[in-house]
């Protein structure tokens, strides 16, 4: 069965206009969402003190990705989803509310934190990228989706799988089923890892590290960190950001390995090392230079804890977005194979993050 | 060459989407800093 696209056949001013009010549309339902998700957190955090409770176990984070799949489902069904659907930014919110998150943190612990991350990105990076490669040829992937996959669960989830892909040339399919992975994976590995990690008595530290070292998609790690407690969200974010970081250098070597090995017959320009700063996640810069202004005291401290408010908005629209965007339909195509070297990715990259976070924030620089 | 074989089109936007939202995110910083808000004018939402 088709559905008739209410597009096609119109003329291109038509066609911006029609994405400008789906836009506008869309905005207006995501403001209303976000809202939303703000009073039932209220009253859902009130009715668990009025029972005795001192914490509310059902954080923001989980409130609005249910909110937001449950009117995934809705706009679905009814078939109007593709009217608000430009306006469905998942990563585009979240940038900008990290960019916001850097008035929280001071530039020292920024630092303090950015060298232990980088170490553990490093190992972190290599070990899982090298076990999910592997894994993927030994079970005969292709090799545009296992270096796609391999990306994903090792660096940064999505925007990496979309970096990747433009490094290796993958197909759009690859890239839209690995995104599809990562947000199913992220899911409950944000609702499961602060358990899991109450359950182990970590400290908020190597909680966050933990965090930000496994989950694939940043979103799901600072809603991990946010369910946790406020200095494991400040941790987990630092240390997804310079995992992040490192997706230009994946990128290029991909795209070296690509031209030179796999694809060596083909007439393609050798890519060059402006590639790494293409690919560097330029957020990162306006992240780091917001908590150098609050450190040296241009933004006052009032000023910063609106900020910091301001931040929580965006990741909440973040959030919803999530739940919004989630889709399974392109899993079915794909096969049990790549379902099956993802999850052993992940498995593997929760253990070893677990591992490496508790070495080197809670034995080498403890905080 | 089939749609199939062209690499993804939202690589370009996202390049373009790191710059935005980091203009973005200062300009909000310095409305909020410079600006003298004092509290994001939203009485009920007090779980943050």
């Amino acid at each position: 069965m088709t559905t008739s696209n209410p597009l096609v056949g119109k003329a291109p001013n038509a066609l911006a206009r029609n994405g400008t009010v789906q836009f506008l549309l869309g905005s207006l339902l995501l403001i209303a969402l976000t809202l939303l998700v703000a009073e039932l957190d209220g009253a859902i955090g009130n009715l668990f003190k009025a029972n005795g409770f001192r914490n509310n176990p059902l954080e923001y984070p989980l409130t609005a990705v249910l909110i937001g799949l449950l009117v995934n489902f809705l706009l679905r069904v009814t078939r109007t989803y593709e009217a608000i659907r430009p306006a469905i930014r998942t990563e585009f919110y979240l940038k900008v509310g990290l960019v916001l998150l850097g008035a929280r943190i001071s530039f020292g612990d920024l630092l303090a934190t950015g060298v232990g991350g980088l170490i553990q990105a490093l190992i972190m990076v290599a070990a899982v990228f090298g076990f999910t490669w592997w894994l993927g040829g030994k079970l005969k992937l292709p090799d545009t989706l296992r270096a796609v996959m391999a990306t994903a669960v090792s660096v940064c989830g999505v925007s990496a799988a979309i970096a990747a892909a433009g490094a290796v040339q993958a197909r759009k399919e690859e890239v839209t089923y690995i995104t599809t992975l990562v947000i199913l994976t992220a899911l409950p590995l944000m609702v499961l890892m602060p358990i899991l990690a109450g359950a182990l008595q970590l400290t908020p530290t190597v909680a966050g590290a933990w965090f930000g070292g496994n989950i694939d998609t940043t979103a799901a790690v600072v809603g991990a960190g946010t369910i946790f407690d406020p200095k494991a969200q400040e941790v987990a974010a630092v240390v997804k950001l310079t995992q992040n970081v490192l997706i230009g250098f994946v990128a290029f070597g991909l795209a070296v390995y690509f031209a030179m090995v796999v694809k060596k017959n083909e007439d393609e320009p050798r890519p060059g090392l402006r590639v790494i700063w293409q690919r560097f996640p330029k957020f990162v810069l306006g992240f780091a230079l917001v908590s150098l202004l609050v450190s040296v005291g241009l933004i006052s401290k009032d000023a910063a804890k609106v900020v910091d408010t301001a931040s929580k908005w965006l990741f909440t629209l973040s959030f919803v977005c999530i739940g919004l965007d989630f889709s399974l339909k392109d899993l079915r195509e794909a096969g049990w194979r790549p379902i099956a070297v993802y999850m052993a990715a992940t498995v593997f990259n929760t253990i070893i993050a677990l591992g490496i976070a508790y070495v080197i924030f809670g034995v080498i620089f403890p905080r | 060459m089939t749609d199939k074989n062209h690499p993804p089109t939202s690589e370009r936007f996202t390049l373009n989407e790191d710059w935005l939202a980091t203009i973005i995110g200062l300009i909000v910083v310095l409305v909020l800093a410079l600006g003298g808000i004092a509290a994001i004018p939203y009485p009920l939402f007090n779980l943050f």
